[in-house]
């Protein structure tokens, strides 16, 4: 056996790429047959489609759509604003009105915008058929639009939030926010961030296991790349934002204290959950849209884009330092000293890599000849508004500056400035950019010169004057301001900004209604990109996947389309005669297998309207219409599941120059375990904030923590999660032995293993009922009830997992040539066992300390 | 084996981050653990010293760890040596930052 060559990922020889553009005419019945699989949606199809083409245009719709009515939200505040003691609006409305404005934008535009840019574009970019999992893509986007609007439509019940879009405690615990105003917030917005996950999911196996081959690292998109932090950084902040929206609902439902300084609670604990996310999610917005920036600049520019592997390093440094500048939102709290210094020194260091990239975009602008077209138009006004925002963000770092400067409309401009120029901007340049590739017809340039001049005029207008009023000491969230201090010509100047801004807007939409026109053929290369995604395609993506030999592909290989068009590359047509794409290694992209894709079915559609229903009619409190629900949306996405893990009868088909590949993959090459391991992380990371609240609860408690605890149910609990954890393993060991007693004993075994964790869950609540540490009387008991909640509900996930696999045992569909599905399960076991051990161990050992 | 080539590259690519995202962490603690009386600030302010001075440590040895790799490798490896070794500069440069608070701190209070 030869060894692998140098620098090889898998043992695959890159020497092997020069086979291709392979020689000779293609069978015919190639392209009718990719055209047959991947054909375009009929009737109700248009709904339960799952193609990126058509998911990807709806995603991004809706997320644009939600752009437009937080802006008219945002328009009635400046109506209201415009004239002191102005009664367009009452006081309560108002405050639903600012904190709607906020949390749509935020929440239903913002991120979900940028993960559908990348729902869209990636596939094309990285030379996929479509992304690996794109029934979850599309149940991510009507989970979206069925909460996002419902969630919206509380505006017309007077039943929207009025807390704020960070909704601080104790302002929204029941005594001050009581109603269900704030839970429609705590609820809908914990439901449409599962949805984001599952985007960021998607997003991540994408880009590592999808891309053409010989797309290293190096040769990866700049977007690219800032997709795969961004959605990375989605995975670690999220979960802190899923534990804080619990724990207030806990709290308002059950009266559990977490928040309630009366009972040893700590609203800080909130802020520090809620800024854990809150300001990640600045950057979660801003790389995207700074990924876009750089494909686009080098585009207008018509140059490379310059020091690409330092913009590569900026986005990998911002995604670590943001997580270690959440308290800066905070420097009025009365943290310690010495921890604001590092949240300050840190909150400075970020400009360091923002600063790189703005850098290598001048500089990329200087080197090249720039087109000042409509996208060239925004990129170089959103360079601007964004420094601008950058430079009054190092202000208001510096910690007696922010004292002065807090909660007033000095950050309303500065927060408007970074979220513009760093998100809106972009994306409009990103719309005009990639309508070409997406929509017959390009946008009119005509007319986004007159979006972009009317946009640039209307945000300065309206944001710059208040700066001028924060520093005068207009406070933020306040619906209306007396005559005869100044304020009157700034609020004016602001309100007719966001005039123009709307005009902008308005004149955009009218752009689209005459010009875009997707699902059908495309507008072509106008702008003369490099990436991929500017290869001729249809809704089967390009005809061929082709070899990646640069950063430029379109730029720096010739007749690249030609050959592509040709079929002379990988997969030239459907070797398994379904949806299929190439899977290619993480870091050098060679292949390794190809991936079966599925077809069209109604039930990811079902599984988000139960999934919805579950969340509406919680906050709602109809409990019984709920639970029948959420028990709907598990059967639903268990039937979806039941599709996979089905082998193909060919075991291996060729892709392309003779190389063969395998249809079926487990273990660490498939796309599954990807996906479930960072479904894993996100788990871990409730687990670790959930771990943060206990010991930070436990250390500003004034009182002790103290409970009588008896250890042997807790060894004994700890016993029996090992136990589990070690079942699992064997079984899963079982399954790919010889012999027909396998798959019997894997399931045997996964279903044992579910059974101990059970009973060691089971054995540690009755240990903690026994001492009488009740869950509404300290925080002490809330925080334990809520660890030993937690791992309830991994318990009975793990319950069904098991059950599911025991059901497809029965059915003949556990074997050792398939053992993705108990391997899965077993992953998803094992966690919930290491769980276990650090709920039994966690307030035991607290418990000891105290003592 | 199979795996050895991604975990190198991975590890070139964050090691300057993670290094930086560790100390963070500890520097971010020890106030917390001052601010209820874990330990005398003395000892906490001999931790900080000697977190910091260990963090800049790694985060040399790992510029001069990628420094070595740049010439001969592959395009794709000097790519990860090149990003590994400004990585852990940035690291390094983020690190003195934040520690600087902490020293401005002791010395104004007239040191250990």
């Amino acid at each position: 056996m030869s060894a692998p060559p140098e620098g090889s990922e898998t043992g695959f020889d890159p020497a092997f790429y020069d086979r291709f553009p392979t020689k000779g005419r293609r069978p015919k019945g190639e392209v009718e047959a990719l055209e047959e699989i991947w054909c375009a949606p009929k009737g109700w199809q248009w709904i339960t489609v799952i193609n990126n083409n058509y998911v990807g245009v709806y995603y991004l719709g809706a997320a644009m759509l939600f752009f437009v009515l937080a802006g008219v939200l945002a328009l009635l505040m400046r109506t209201q604003l415009a004239l002191p003691l102005n009664g367009v609006l009452s006081q309560e409305t108002y405050n639903q009105v600012f904190t709607m404005h906020g949390t749509v934008m935020m929440f239903l535009f913002a991120v979900q915008a940028v993960e559908a840019l990348g729902v869209l574009l990636l596939p094309q970019m990285l030379g996929a058929r479509d992304l690996p999992f794109p029934r979850l893509s599309a149940y991510a986007f009507w989970a979206y639009l069925i909460g996002g609007l419902a969630f919206f439509c509380s505006l017309f019940f007077g039943l929207a939030p009025d807390g704020g879009w960070f909704m601080y405690p104790p302002l929204t615990s029941t005594t001050y926010s009581p109603g269900i105003n704030a839970d429609f917030w705590l609820l809908g917005i914990g439901f449409i961030e599962i949805s984001a996950i599952a985007g960021a999911i998607e997003i991540i196996v994408g880009i590592l296991k999808t891309r053409a081959p010989g797309m290293t690292l190096d040769k990866l998109p700049i977007f690219a790349w800032a997709m795969l932090v961004f959605a990375g950084m989605i995975i670690i902040a999220f979960p802190s934002v899923i534990l804080a929206t619990t724990l207030l609902e806990l709290e308002r439902a059950l009266g559990w204290p977490f928040f309630d300084a009366t009972r040893g609670g700590d609203p800080l604990l909130w802020q520090h959950l809620f800024w854990f996310f809150g300001h990640p999610e600045v950057y979660i917005i801003f790389l995207p849209a700074a990924g876009a920036m750089s494909t686009m600049v080098s585009t207008v520019s018509r140059t490379p884009l310059v020091a690409h592997w330092m913009v590569v390093l900026a986005f990998l440094a911002t995604g670590f330092i943001s997580f270690g500048v959440w308290a800066h939102h905070m420097f009025t709290t009365g943290l310690p000293g010495a921890s604001i210094g590092v949240f300050s020194a840190a909150s400075m260091a970020v400009s360091l890599p923002a600063g790189v990239q703005v850098f290598s975009w001048i500089a990329t602008v200087a080197s090249g000849k720039m087109r000042f077209n409509t996208p060239g138009l925004f990129v170089l006004g959103s360079l601007l508004i964004f420094v601008m925002g950058g430079l009054t963000g190092v202000m208001a770092a510096m910690v007696p500056f922010d004292w002065q400067a807090h909660d007033t409309y000095f950050i309303v401009a500065h927060l408007h400035y970074v979220l513009i120029g760093g998100m809106v901007f972009p994306l409009f340049a990103a719309i005009y950019y990639w309508t070409p590739m997406v929509s017959s017809r390009a946008l009119s340039e005509r007319l986004g010169r007159w979006v972009f001049g009317l946009m640039f005029t209307g945000m300065h207008l309206a944001f710059l004057p208040m700066h001028l009023s924060g520093l005068m000491g207009m406070p933020r969230r306040v619906w209306t301001y007396a005559p005869g201090r100044d304020l009157e010509w700034p609020n004016l100047i602001s309100s007719l900004g966001a005039a123009v801004f709307a005009v902008a807007v308005l004149i955009w939409i009218i752009d689209m209604v005459r010009s875009f026109r997707p699902f059908g053929a495309s507008a072509g290369n106008v702008f003369d990109g490099g990436g991929l995604e500017w290869l001729p395609s249809e809704l089967y993506s390009t005809r061929s996947i082709p070899v990646v030999r640069s950063l430029y592909p379109l730029w720096d290989q010739k007749n690249l389309a030609r050959d592509v068009v040709a079929g002379r590359y990988f997969l030239p047509g459907a070797p398994t005669g379904g949806r299929e794409t190439l899977v290619t290694s993480p870091v050098n992209a060679e292949p390794q297998h190809l991936l079966p894709m599925p077809t069209p079915s109604g039930w990811h559609v079902w599984a988000a309207v139960f999934t919805a229903g579950f969340f509406l009619l919680l906050t709602v409190q109809a409990y019984t219409a709920s639970v029948v629900s959420g028990v709907l949306a598990i059967g639903c996405v268990m039937r979806w599941c039941w599709f996979l893990d089905h082998p193909l009868p060919q075991a291996k088909v060729d892709v392309g120059a003779g190389l063969e590949l395998p249809t079926y993959v487990s273990g660490p090459s498939s796309t599954g375990w990807w996906a479930m391991v960072i479904t894993l992380i996100v788990a871990g990371m409730v687990m670790a904030m959930s771990v943060f609240s206990y010991i930070f609860l436990w250390s500003r408690s004034s009182q002790a923590w103290s409970a009588p605890i008896d250890f042997a149910p807790g060894l004994a609990a700890a016993g029996l999660c090992a136990g589990g954890v070690g079942l699992v393993w064997l079984g899963n060991r079982a399954l790919v032995r010889p012999g027909q007693w396998g798959p019997r004993l894997a399931t045997l075994l996964t279903v044992g293993s579910a059974l101990l964790l059970s009973i060691a869950w089971w054995l540690d609540m009755a240990a903690w009922r026994t001492t009488g540490l009740a869950p509404d009387l300290s925080a002490q008991g809330a925080i334990v009830h809520t660890l030993l909640a937690w791992q309830g509900v991994f318990v009975a996930i793990s319950v069904l997992m098991a059950a599911y696999v025991a059901l497809r045992w029965l059915f003949g569909h556990v074997a050792a040539g398939r053992p993705a599905t108990v391997q899965l399960v077993g992953l998803f076991l094992g966690y919930v066992g290491a769980q276990g051990l650090v709920v039994v161990g966690l307030p035991r050992l607290f418990a000891t300390v105290a003592s | 084996m199979k795996f050895r080539r991604g975990i190198r590259a991975w590890s070139a690519l964050l090691a300057g981050p993670i290094i930086w995202l560790a100390h963070f962490a500890i520097v971010y603690a020890l106030p917390s653990l001052a601010a209820i009386g874990a330990a005398p600030v003395r000892v906490l302010a001999w931790i900080h010293g000697l977190t910091t001075l260990g963090c800049l440590a790694l985060a040399a040895t790992l510029a001069v760890t990628a420094w070595r790799g740049l010439s001969p490798a592959l395009p794709e490896q000097a790519f990860e040596a090149r990003l590994g070794m400004l990585g852990a500069a940035l690291a390094a440069v983020a690190i003195v930052w934040q520690a600087a608070p902490a020293w401005v701190e002791l010395a104004a209070k007239g040191g250990l």
